[in-house]
């Protein structure tokens, strides 16, 4: 999955970040204030990330993998599992690769590093924004 | 203790303070240590389970804690509030991280336990019957020390 730069429709889009750290929320929402995008919730975990979609229906996550309570994995695969048109992007350290192709597998539309480059970040979410489906 | 098991803890410190605080870090002098991990009044600890058992620790004083949290959120901080501690835990995170990530390429297999953070003046801690490698790392916010006490677990 190579990003691209493409223009999307920015003010259109509202997003649910999830990150059991304030710090990485914070940080990510600011890729998120670069596109225009609105920032509608936030979750610490992989539990309340699951009611927050269900709640809110983000047009885009942003989901950590190593969360207290609830991993972001296994949200990830209950969001896809009841809605399978959920677009869900992990933002993750490096070392959890075998947990980023499992969610690939689950559904993830991409993958973005931390520490998190905010003009990659936002291209990457600017390309899933894009996609069809 | 091995020094292909300390490198990639090194390097992934050095890269992940370069991306953080945007400015280069370097290594300083490593020394080996029986006894004492932390010296510092801040730090950060993660244990090592599976084929090595042990503990990695970073640790720096509270000025340099507040000055790197300081960089990673755009402001000054005064006094070690919580976002302090959540941003050099999540720091602390993404250096181990990457450190995993090097370390499995290089086929050692382990697992880490979530980070624990320790805070406050006069500690001491000491892995017991393990020798502690220590590495600072020169940041342009202060002195991060990195200390590794681990061996290959038996039986």
């Amino acid at each position: 999955m190579r990003p691209i730069t493409s223009e999307v429709d920015k003010s259109a889009y509202s997003f649910l970040i999830v990150d059991d750290s304030l710090f990485a929320r914070k940080n990510i929402a600011k890729a998120v204030e670069a596109i225009g995008g609105n920032v509608v919730g936030e979750a610490v975990n992989g539990r309340e990330a699951v009611e927050k979609y269900f709640e809110l229906r983000p047009d885009l996550v942003l989901m950590d993998i190593s969360m207290p309570e609830m991993e972001g994995i296994e949200a990830l695969g209950l969001i896809r599992e009841r809605d399978s048109s959920a677009k869900v992007v992990i933002v993750s350290s490096l070392g959890h690769q075998e947990m980023v192709k499992k969610g690939i597998s689950l559904g993830a539309k991409h993958f973005i590093s931390k520490p998190v480059v905010l003009e990659k970040a936002a291209d990457i979410i600017k390309f899933v924004l894009a996609q069809k489906g | 203790m091995r020094i292909e098991f300390i490198n990639p803890f090194v390097e992934a410190a050095l890269s992940v303070l370069d991306a953080v605080l945007q400015e280069p870090s370097s290594k300083g002098e490593m020394t080996l240590e029986r006894g004492l991990a932390q010296r510092e009044s801040f730090s950060v600890s993660f244990g090592l389970t599976g084929g090595i058992e042990g503990m990695v620790l970073f640790d720096a004083n509270e000025r340099t804690a507040m000055d790197i949290a300081g960089a990673m959120n755009g402001r000054r901080f005064e006094e070690m509030e919580p976002l302090v501690l959540d941003s050099m835990a999540e720091l602390m995170n993404m250096i181990i991280g990457s450190s995993v990530s090097l370390l499995n390429e290089s086929g050692f297999r382990f697992e880490l336990t979530p980070p624990s953070i320790l805070w406050g003046r006069d500690m001491k801690l000491f892995p017991i019957n393990l020798e502690t490698l220590k590495v600072p790392l020169h940041s342009p916010k202060g002195v991060l020390t990195i200390s590794i006490s681990m061996k290959p677990r038996v039986g």
